[in-house]
């Protein structure tokens, strides 16, 4: 392959020594010098010290809820009782379900384009690597870190009164909010890549944007299309937002079903978003198969044959296939797009409407009771986490091929995690409480679970998208599978592990609101009491705690990915 | 590095210390509650309706009323969902609640409980029972119910009593099908129908009574003269207290006549809340004015009057008319 053709080439340089050195060690402001003699790669600070920070503060949590584990057992009659009403599930007519479910579909594809579209922007500005001015990534920084902190109710809230009632605030509502995380975990794809080919595609006098999309996005892709595909995959079963802007959809009629105790029709509904959940994860499964195909074959992906000319990719399967199945994923945003039914006459008012709700939210007021909201929803956050990170790393270690390579059982724990995903926080929580009552164990399990989803789903991909070159190469010396995975696959994983187990739990943050349901309090109560009650100046005080904790999470992952990558 | 990794032993350490000694603040009592010899604690659970607000705070001298009546120990529970309150109820985990009353409709089809009592705004006699409005943008060519055929209409969500039910018996009693003859669009909140209403998203709003009268206002979002009222519901029975039937009779019997035998100002005269007073409020006559009251309930009610079963026979007679989803419990 011609050296001068953009170099899409995964680092084929052999294995790193030592993943646990920094890979962009040039740089100068290193400030973390080692004691003199010490030649031994040390275990960094943030390896140890923040899944010890996890343990101490679930030590704290364990004592807080009052987790006991023999009070389960009591109430498993309770449960019984409760599951005997979700069966048999009815659907009422089967077309209506499809109906709201494409409607809800058709929403959340428009409001993850519009944000993924938004967050290629904003994470190659908030990368570590941009090269243009601070203002500038700071500015990226700070819209990724509000939109994910602030929940998509509060963007409903503002855009219907932008855009009236219907799908295009709920679409736009679902887009913000998921620049946070998009954008957030583009950059960390960005930030992971090692520097050499953008280096050397610099050095040949390439712009800035022709650099970026030639090296920086076209190795982000198989990372990207998969963090796309689950924030889809998010939305959808977030989608009961939509309810406030008179959007409905599956995840209104859900919320409905459950609201009424209609836990027939609600398990019904359910069946529908976990038969979409399966289509979309089965969709990503492909499609990292299709952009990744080095993840479980040879050392080096050729994304691109050489064609007539060598300055000029030619054309194979592979490349016809990934082409078609862009071409096919923009005409299905396009259209989706075009359910929106924009109303450019109600635009006019709009800016009126917009600051007068604005303006209810000023000053902010703070309270005792966030403080103490705040303080249960981090504790709880982070002990769900601990809990969820533990069983998520044994199932996305078993559902991927570097220790047990047993196609059913990675396919089979992969489908149980889509149905874990599939089923809303609430039934969870109706089912603890039934056997546990009111309370913040019940919460605690539900929001375990949802980690336990969350973790697992993340884990898994990581494990996929770990550049099997030292891999081969240890297996080359005569490894085994478990020496390989201690000492190829771990250190590769360890940057991504605790980044994601941070991100669970800034995500379970905001699932928090799961609490509110079993009495257990917590922000997400707070703020839509604030919100039911338009008690607006509270809500502000409310988001700016949830923004500070986002950021003080963050700065811990960015600390920690300093140290680890 | 050696100095963060200190200060988190550090942490772990004294997170571990503090486990060591001391009963967790959430710690529940063994006994599940339902012996033959009485429970040794009760649950109160309150789920937020319409216009509550700080409905923890709110509900403090009601539960401790419970406690100095009944001795025993009374826990509260603010829940965001109803559903979570009656699935506790069914499972018997808890012993009083308030909520809504389409959520009793609910519950009594799961759970054993009955209402003893429910709240009253004014010293008078049923004043806690609440309307749905039907309103519009003022000049609006609709002036009665029956011109909202064919229209836009917002609602608030389909298991509302004030915000859908009740405005849809309304609407089949003079013959117009909610679901065909009109194009219902469904806001998700009240403030939310009525800011959409005024901006032209839908002719006509069904809201609760009080968002018009009272809490729009006040919040600046809607002034004097912006909306028109176009048709009222019969009265909705304001917010039921339900106990679990698993209670021996004395406890309940304890329990109802604990929130029966204050009021907002006795409540306060007998020290139920001494840390969180307000002045009487003008509504509840010259008998009280200027004395200091709690707040009683989170409706900001006056007093709990007796209720039964029957008294909230009109959402069942609401659930009959419309044949709503809601209201089938298939």
């Amino acid at each position: 392959m011609s050296g001068t053709t953009r170099q899409i080439v995964e680092d084929p340089r052999t294995p790193r020594p030592g993943s646990r050195e920094p890979r962009d060690g040039q740089r100068p402001a290193a400030p973390r010098t080692s004691p003199p003699g010490s030649k031994r790669p040390r275990v960094s600070a943030a390896t140890l010290g923040i899944p010890l920070a996890y343990l101490a503060v679930t030590v704290f949590g364990v004592w807080w809820i009052d987790i006991r584990p023999a009070a389960v057992a009591a109430g498993f009659g309770d449960i019984a009782r409760l599951l005997e009403r979700m069966v048999p599930p009815t659907t009422g007519p089967v077309s209506d379900l499809l109906t709201l479910a494409l409607e809800t579909l058709w929403i959340a594809i428009a409001g993850t384009g519009l944000a993924t579209i938004a967050s290629v922007f904003l994470a190659a500005a908030a990368s570590r690597h941009f090269t243009g001015p601070k203002l500038v990534r700071w500015l990226a920084q700070g819209i990724i870190i509000v939109t994910r902190a602030v929940p998509s109710l509060i963007f409903a809230i503002l855009f219907v009164r932008i855009f009236g009632l219907g799908p295009l605030a709920g679409g736009l509502a679902i887009a913000v909010h998921s620049i946070g995380m998009i954008g957030k975990m583009m950059a960390d794809v960005f930030e992971e890549q090692s520097p050499s080919p953008r280096e050397a595609i610099a050095s040949v006098g390439a712009s800035r944007l022709q650099n970026f999309v030639s090296t920086t996005l076209t190795r982000a892709l198989p990372a990207v299309t998969s963090l796309v595909i689950y924030r889809l995959d998010i939305n959808v079963r977030a989608s009961a937002v939509l309810g406030l802007v008179g959007a409905g959809g599956i995840g209104v009629a859900l919320q409905t079903a459950i609201g009424s105790l209609n836990y027939r029709r609600a398990a019904g509904i359910i069946l529908v978003i976990v038969a979409l959940l399966l289509i979309l994860e089965l969709v990503a499964y492909l499609v990292q198969r299709a952009v990744a195909e080095h993840a479980d074959e040879h050392t080096q992906s050729q994304l691109h044959v050489a064609g007539s000319t060598p300055a000029a990719p030619g054309w194979n399967r592979s490349r016809v296939l990934r082409s078609a199945a862009a071409v096919s994923a923009v005409i299905l945003f396009l259209y989706s797009l075009s359910q929106l039914s924009l109303n450019l006459s109600r635009l006019g008012q709009a800016w009126n409407n917009a600051l007068a709700l604005l303006s209810g939210f000023v000053p902010p007021v703070f309270t005792e009771e966030i403080l103490l909201g705040i303080f249960e929803s981090v504790i709880m956050a982070f002990t769900a986490t601990f809990f969820g990170v533990l069983v998520g790393l044994v199932i996305a270690v078993l559902s991927t091929r570097h220790l047990v390579r047993f196609e059913p059982l990675s396919l089979a724990l992969r489908g149980i995690v889509v149905f874990m995903r599939g089923i809303p926080d609430i039934v969870y929580a109706l089912i603890f409480v039934a056997a546990l009552g009111l309370g913040p164990f019940a919460g605690f399990l539900a929001l375990s679970i949802s980690c336990t989803a969350l973790a697992s789903k993340f884990f898994t991909d990581s494990l996929q998208n770990i550049d099997p070159a030292p891999l081969r190469a240890l297996e080359a010396t005569g490894a085994g599978r478990i020496q390989v995975f201690v000492s190829g696959v771990w250190p590769q994983f360890v940057p991504s592990f605790i980044g994601n187990s941070l991100f669970t739990s800034d995500l379970a943050l905001r699932e928090s609101a799961v609490l509110g349901i079993v009495g257990a309090g917590g922000i997400g109560f707070l703020l839509d009491e604030s919100v039911a009650t338009l008690h607006y100046q509270q809500t502000a005080g409310i988001l700016i705690g949830l923004i500070v904790v986002v950021v003080a999470l963050e700065s811990v992952a960015r600390w920690a990915r300093r140290k680890v990558i | 590095m050696h100095k963060s990794f200190k200060t988190v032993t550090a942490l772990a350490a004294a997170s571990l210390l503090l486990t060591a000694c001391g009963a967790s603040p959430n710690a529940r009592p063994d006994s599940t509650g339902s012996s033959s010899e009485g429970p040794q604690s009760l649950v109160f659970a309150v789920v937020p309706t319409d216009d509550s607000k700080e409905l923890e705070e709110s509900f403090k001298p009601i539960v401790a009323a419970i406690a100095k009546e009944t001795g025993l120990p009374t826990s509260i529970e603010a829940v965001s969902s109803n559903a979570g309150v009656i699935e506790a109820q069914a499972a018997k985990r808890v012993d009083v609640a308030t909520y809504g009353a389409f959520s009793y409709y609910l519950a009594q089809n799961v759970a054993d409980v009955t209402p003893v009592a429910m709240d009253q705004r004014t010293p008078v006699a049923g004043s806690g029972a609440v309307q749905s409005l039907g309103v519009v943008a003022a000049g609006s060519d609709i002036t009665e119910l029956s011109e909202v055929k064919g229209r836009d209409v917002c609602f608030t969500d389909p298991a509302s009593s004030t915000g859908y039910l009740a405005a849809a018996a309304g609407l089949i009693s003079i013959g117009i099908d909610p679901k065909n003859d009109i194009n219902p669009i469904f806001a998700g909140s009240h403030d939310v129908a009525v800011t959409q209403m005024l901006a032209g998203d839908c002719d006509v709003a069904f809201v609760a009574g009080t968002f018009i009268t009272d809490i729009l206002p006040a919040r600046g979002i809607i002034k004097d003269g912006d909306v028109d009222t176009v048709w009222t519901s019969p009265d909705i029975p304001g917010t039921p207290m339900v106990i679990g039937n698993w209670l021996p009779e004395e406890l309940r019997n304890q329990i109802t006549d604990a929130v029966l035998k204050y009021n907002a100002v006795s409540a306060a005269e007998a020290g139920l809340c001494p840390e969180n007073q307000r002045e009487a409020l003008a509504p509840w006559g010259e008998e009280y004015a200027e004395k200091m009251a709690c707040e009683w309930g989170g409706t900001g009610a006056f007093a709990f009057e007796p209720a039964t079963d029957e008294d909230f026979a009109s959402i069942r007679d609401i659930c009959e008319t419309t044949q709503a989803e809601v209201c089938r419990n298939d």
